[in-house]
């Protein structure tokens, strides 16, 4: 056997060029990884649906869980309950936390809580970390509702690499049933049941969280679309109205992961409020998005395309999904009455009829492929192409056993075309030392 | 043979650098020149003015050449056009915002863009972020009133919360003194 013999100055040369190379990298791939996973915190109660006999006292674990790794600088908990049915007791930091402030008052609970030694804990993504404990005492019969408020409920979060400020990473909260009353066994066994039922079980036994992934709104001048995406399927509701209070609702009508719930009858640049609200099927919990706002644009009068925007939802699928166009003037007016196609560039993706709604363009994208892909899709006007996006087709996402939601992810075609390039050049890397390697 | 090997090496490097770099420069937002830029800010935390000095790059005794108030433009920029003293010659800007440490930057020029992360946790305004800050925020946590929140609010979103507390946590750190020996005066 031959040996292959590489002079120093080579091999230096070499582990560089590997480096930059690995370094390069790392930088587009960490790119793509924090558009896909944002530190968005859920916090919610474990158990779910705890029963308490009359008298006594039930504990009840706040827990958060982020969707990407964190430092969690602290958190503010904003906590209701009904004072006719339960009576706060006490509150006890999980473990290396400390209460810094406890204030019960008729029927609502603040509690802010730090790090014990250090000023953040590193949290993994996905991984459960209890807050603390919070121990209620049941004085009358009845149901009770054990919600936290989302807009004064605050998970602190830091980001070093970003300098010295802090966010609040909070995207949802998952509020819980507590059944209070003289419970025999056989109710407290059926109640039991419900817990599970609404809430699944992970392999460490405890209750899994809901977490409104993500949420975004494409802006009609009469029509909001809201795109949600969800960690496990639910019945989604929207909320909204012109002011916090929420009057109106929109329903999705069966349970699901991903969906995008449309709002019609509105008000051109009027601004609009809204809710996602994530519940169970037997409405034994229910997850809360933020409260957030939108101000609808208003008609053009110009024909005149600015700028456009693609979106396709979900982005990743099995055989069918929606795209979803909108066209801008130069003031950022919504045009109207364009015919603009939409096309793909694998001839396994096709789309269906196009239709308009008040400048949201639509069409269904329905794909053939047997083997998995990403396809760019682009919106051309005329001659012009205007805007593209990239959709994951994938023919076993239904058999797939992982639930992952993955729409958040956007990646873009350059995105795409660096990453071949990068992958092309370290091809182009193997082979030259393959060459050398064989010369020598 | 190891020649062409490594050419082509360094031209695979030089394009994978070129490529992130033409990448990074396509989603890297417009710079406006002139300006300081205060980044990485809460998004209310909206200072309308700041103490400013321009010194020579003398760091023992510097000569002051300006000092003065400046206004934050959008509440984020401070503009060097206003700034005397700037022109193409190097210089120290030191500025001090409200609730944050004062910071120093080296300007070279006065058409430049030059960012910079202020340090919020201040609340005292002595120039240093430290417990004494903390338990003044402490102390103040959820508070109804008007005048501690006025005091105390360092992201400015209308209560102090865990949030401000942990603004003073995480940025303990002594500002830039003033190099004639006061004190800022804009707290």
């Amino acid at each position: 056997m031959s040996r292959i013999s590489v002079s120093t100055r080579t091999a230096f040369i070499l582990a560089c060029v590997v480096t930059i190379i690995l370094i390069a990298g790392s930088a587009i791939l960490s790119r793509i990884v924090f558009k896909a996973a944002t530190s968005s915190a859920t916090v919610y109660f474990n158990p779910s649906a705890p029963v308490v006999k009359t008298g006594e006292v039930t504990d009840v674990d706040v827990l958060t869980n982020f969707g990407a790794a964190a430092e969690l600088v602290g958190a503010q908990l904003s906590v209701k309950y009904d004072p006719q049915l339960l009576s706060y007791v006490d509150v006890v930091p999980a473990t290396n936390w400390q209460v810094i402030k406890a204030t019960p008052e008729s029927g609502q609970l603040e509690v802010i809580e730090l790090p014990i030694s250090q000023t953040s804990q590193s949290l993994r993504a996905g991984q459960p970390v209890a807050l603390a404990t919070l121990r209620f005492r049941a004085v009358a019969a009845g149901q009770s509702t054990l919600s936290f408020d989302p807009a004064s409920t605050i998970i602190a979060t830091t980001d070093s690499s970003l300098g010295h400020s802090i966010d609040n990473s909070l995207a949802s909260v998952q509020d819980a049933q507590v059944s209070t009353g003289t419970l025999s066994l056989a109710d407290q066994a059926a109640n039991a049941q419900v817990r599970l039922d609404a809430a699944s079980q992970t392999a460490s036994g405890s209750v899994a969280s809901q977490r409104i992934a993500g949420d975004q709104a494409l802006l009609a001048p009469e029509t909001a679309l809201i795109l949600v995406s969800l960690q496990q399927p639910a019945r989604l509701t929207v909320r909204f109205g012109p002011t916090k209070a929420l009057s109106n609702t929109v329903s999705y009508a069966t349970l699901a992961a991903q969906a995008a719930v449309k709002i019609n009858g509105l008000k051109p640049g009027e601004r609009y409020y809204y809710q996602v609200v994530a519940g169970t099927s037997d409405g034994a919990s229910q997850t809360l998005g933020q409260l957030k706002s939108f101000q609808l644009p208003l008609v053009s009068t110009q024909t005149t395309v600015d700028h456009a925007s693609l979106t396709i939802f979900p982005a990743q699928t099995d055989v069918a999904t929606n795209a979803y166009a909108l066209f801008y003037d130069a003031d950022g007016k919504i045009i109207t009455g364009l015919e603009p196609k939409f096309s793909a560039d694998n001839s396994a993706v096709g789309f269906g009829s196009l239709s308009e709604q008040t400048g949201l363009y639509q069409a269904p994208l329905n794909a053939t492929a047997t083997s998995k892909a990403i396809v760019s899709a682009k919106l051309t006007l005329g001659d012009q192409e205007l805007a593209s996006a990239s959709v994951l087709i994938d023919p076993n996402l239904n058999t797939a056993p992982s639930p992952t939601v993955l729409s958040a992810v956007t990646i873009d075609q350059k995105t795409i075309n660096l990453l071949l390039a990068l992958v092309g050049a370290l091809l182009v890397f193997g082979l030259a030392f393959l060459k050398l390697s064989r010369a020598r | 043979m190891r020649l062409k090997v490594i050419l082509a090496a360094i031209v695979v490097v030089v394009v994978v650098v070129l490529a992130v770099i033409w990448q990074s420069s396509r989603s890297a937002p417009t710079a406006l020149p002139s300006v300081i830029e205060l980044t990485n800010l809460p998004d209310h935390y909206c200072p309308t003015t700041a103490a400013v000095m321009v010194t020579d790059l003398v760091v023992t005794k510097p000569q002051v050449i300006f000092d003065s108030s400046e206004p934050v433009v959008s509440c984020r920029q401070i503009e060097l056009k206003n700034l005397l003293g700037l022109g193409n010659t190097s210089r120290f800007v030191l500025v001090k915002l409200p609730m944050a440490v004062a910071f120093r930057l080296q300007v070279d020029s006065a058409t430049g863009h030059y960012d910079s992360a202020p340090s919020l946790g201040d609340v005292n305004g002595d120039n240093i972020i430290d417990t004494v800050d903390e338990q003044q925020v402490n102390s103040a946590l959820l508070t109804a009133d008007a005048a501690l929140i006025k005091k105390d609010d360092i992201d400015q979103d209308g209560q102090v919360s865990v949030l401000d507390l942990g603004l003073t946590r995480i940025n303990r750190r002594a500002g830039v003194d003033r190099p004639d020996g006061k004190s800022w005066s804009l707290q």
